[in-house]
């Protein structure tokens, strides 16, 4: 038998693309644990996906052919060991999926992540010393001398989620 | 006189056969009338089921799907279908398989389909049908398990019973005392009679000097799930062994899980279960058939070197990836199962001698009468209620068509009377009429139209649209 060879780009994913385990699966699997291999190499909390919905294109459910893209699933997100509700699993065609089995569910689910520390900003900074530099000129010029601070916005995220410290001691 | 003493023989060895089959499930489990009473449904009745199929192909043909009712409606009545006709059906439920429509399946259709195949003696097709999940997506339900599992143990068809099984195992259902109890003991006939090979199959020699190359925009690492992906039957009854005995800790339940994680090929689990064992005193612990099955699959599991160097990704196969133990591990792990089991064997009445099939069958025995009654009733229940939902899905449906007719018939009739208005107020409406010609976009005339530049790729992509 002659071997075959493929050649192409590598990747990090070690796991079956998500309706390749969801099709064999009675009901396409809705209630079980589904995880990336990528995040739970990458991060200590855990990341997974409960699975509600299912929208496969059932022409090629396991999405054989990598230039069709068509099938999709929704389920109660857990990122990092945060909650974040019902989402679109738009990455289902990577092959990077695993199933957490039955007997496993209850182990997998009680592991408890450390509470990440929010990343906290000054509201209130200082300018850059170029800027400074012209205020201060400016200052001169019109005969003041308090120096004004710059007001800090964040552009909040799913991927920025830092916070103002004025707002941390509101929470608090 | 030889003819005599032979059909002696024969009479004796049916008799002993009769003797065997003892019935599990009783004949009420199967609930015959009312299954039989869902023919006598007028939605049943006003369909012939080849003219149905036929039918129904067409529409694969023409509309590149059907309503899943249509599918309910055929696969109850698969009976009165010829035999010929089955490797039609089959493919007309690969097809539904393939259409979105499949994920309304209701479960009355793979309960009918299994059960009319069962009745036809369709057993390979069964479990063909089964096994290919991704194709045809034919989930057993608690009932259907039971039947199929009843069926293979009083028929001596132990590899199907045990191939029900494995479909459980693979589900990682084994919720339903009945079925659990059921597939338990199928599985352990299987072990008894066909023992399974620990051999993996020849592999194809590999001729190293042709290959062939396939471009792909990204290489996918193949990846060994040990779930769906086992390939042998050992494997496979080792796994389904261990899930259908986890949660007994009882001298069964014990014995089989040695025997599962042996068949598995997860020796280090199958140690930490004898070391509690000694470590707990308990006795009787383990059989001894569990013993001698994890000495042999443990002395017969194929060893292999981890590799030198690593191969380059684009060569990786499965078989690369699957786990495997070395010569060193092996040994060790021999060594020290031998300590294991003397320190079992010095311990007085730790190790068993006696084969648990009758336990295990009076556990089936004992699971059907405390649960037949119930799941019998809950059967006749269910078959009634899909009647009435069946009913209505079909009136939804009809409606459903209906209505689309209506709404073309509509649509239709909608264009005549443009047309006709148009032929009527000719003379009103001439200059609105040039005007509109006057307003559409202006064709290019043909002679201006000039063939582009194409693109021209470098010698070695030329003919390849990437």
């Amino acid at each position: 038998m002659p071997v075959t060879r493929y050649v192409g780009r590598t990747t990090w994913f070690r796991g079956k693309r998500l309706y390749d385990i969801l099709s064999r699966l009675k009901n396409f699997g809705k209630g079980r644990i589904v995880y990336r291999h990528v995040f739970s190499e990458r991060y200590p909390e855990p990341s997974y996906y409960i699975i509600t919905k299912v929208d496969p294109d059932m022409r090629d459910p396991t999405e054989k052919d990598p230039a069709n893209h068509k099938s999709y699933a929704y389920g109660q997100k857990v990122f990092r060991g945060e909650a974040s509700g019902e989402h679109l699993i738009k990455s289902c065609y990577k092959a990077d999926w695993r199933l957490v089995p039955k007997h496993e569910e209850e182990a997998f689910l009680s592991v408890k992540a450390e509470v990440r520390p929010k990343n906290v900003v000054k509201s209130v900074l200082p300018f850059p010393p170029l800027m400074q530099h012209l205020i201060k000129e400016q200052q001169k010029e019109q005969g003041l001398d308090d120096m004004p601070t710059l007001r800090i916005a964040i552009a909040k995220s799913a991927m920025n989620k830092a916070v103002l410290d004025t707002e941390k001691q509101q929470a608090q | 006189m030889w003819r005599r003493v032979l059909y002696k023989c024969h009479v004796l060895r049916n008799c002993v056969t009769l003797e065997c089959r003892r019935t599990l499930l009783s004949e009420a489990y199967a609930c015959r009338d009312v299954w039989q009473q869902r023919l006598q449904s007028p939605v049943l009745q006003q369909f012939d089921a080849s003219e149905l199929a036929v039918k129904l192909s067409e529409k694969f043909e023409k509309e590149g799907k059907t309503s899943a009712v249509d599918m309910d409606i055929l696969a109850n009545k698969l009976d009165s279908i010829d035999t010929v006709q089955l490797d039609f059906v089959q493919s007309i439920f690969y097809k539904y398989r393939h259409t979105n429509e499949c994920l309304e399946m209701p479960d009355s259709t793979p309960y009918a389909l299994i059960r009319c195949l069962l009745e036809m003696g369709e057993t390979d097709r069964i479990l063909q049908m089964l096994q290919d999940k991704i194709n045809y997506g034919i989930f057993l339900d608690n009932f259907t398990a039971n039947l199929l599992l009843d069926h293979f143990i009083e028929n001596n068809m132990y590899q199907e019973g045990a191939a029900v099984a494995y479909d459980l195992m693979l589900q990682e259902d084994f919720s339903h005392p009945i079925s659990r109890a059921l597939a338990w003991y199928a599985c352990h006939l299987h072990w008894k009679n066909n023992p399974p090979s620990a051999e993996p199959p020849a592999e194809p020699e590999e001729d190293d000097e042709k290959q062939i190359w396939i471009r792909v925009s990204f290489i996918e690492n193949p990846w060994y799930d040990d779930h769906f992906d086992l390939d042998r039957d050992s494997l496979k009854l080792g796994k389904t062994f261990v899930s259908v005995a986890r949660g007994n800790s009882d001298l069964i339940g014990r014995s089989y899980q040695l025997i599962g994680w042996a068949l598995y090929e997860k020796f280090e689990s199958g140690l930490t279960l004898l070391r509690d064992c000694v470590k707990s005193g308990s006795v009787p612990a383990v059989t001894q058939e569990a013993i001698d099955q994890f000495r042999e699959s443990l002395e017969a599991v194929q060893t292999k070197e981890p590799p030198e160097e690593k191969k380059d990704p684009g060569l990786v196969t499965m078989e690369d990836v699957k786990p495997y133990y070395t010569a060193d591990q092996k040994a060790k792990l021999l060594e020290e199962f031998q300590e294991l089991s003397n320190q079992l064997a010095a311990t007085n009445g730790a190790v068993a001698q006696e084969s648990l099939e009758e336990a295990l069958r009076e556990q089936a025995c004992a699971a059907i009468r405390s649960g037949e009654a119930r799941d019998v009733e809950a059967q006749r229940a269910l078959l009634l209620q899909w009647d009435e939902d069946r009913q209505e899905r079909l009136q939804s449906e009809m409606e459903r068509m209906r209505k689309l007719q209506k709404k073309a018939s509509i649509e239709q009739r909608l264009q005549e009377l443009k047309a006709r208005e148009e032929r009527l107020r000719f003379f009103e409406q001439e200059d609105k009429i040039h005007l509109s010609i006057s307003q559409l976009p202006r064709m290019r005339p043909i002679e201006d139209v000039k063939e582009e530049e194409q693109f021209v790729g470098t010698p070695g992509e030329r003919g390849k649209g990437f």
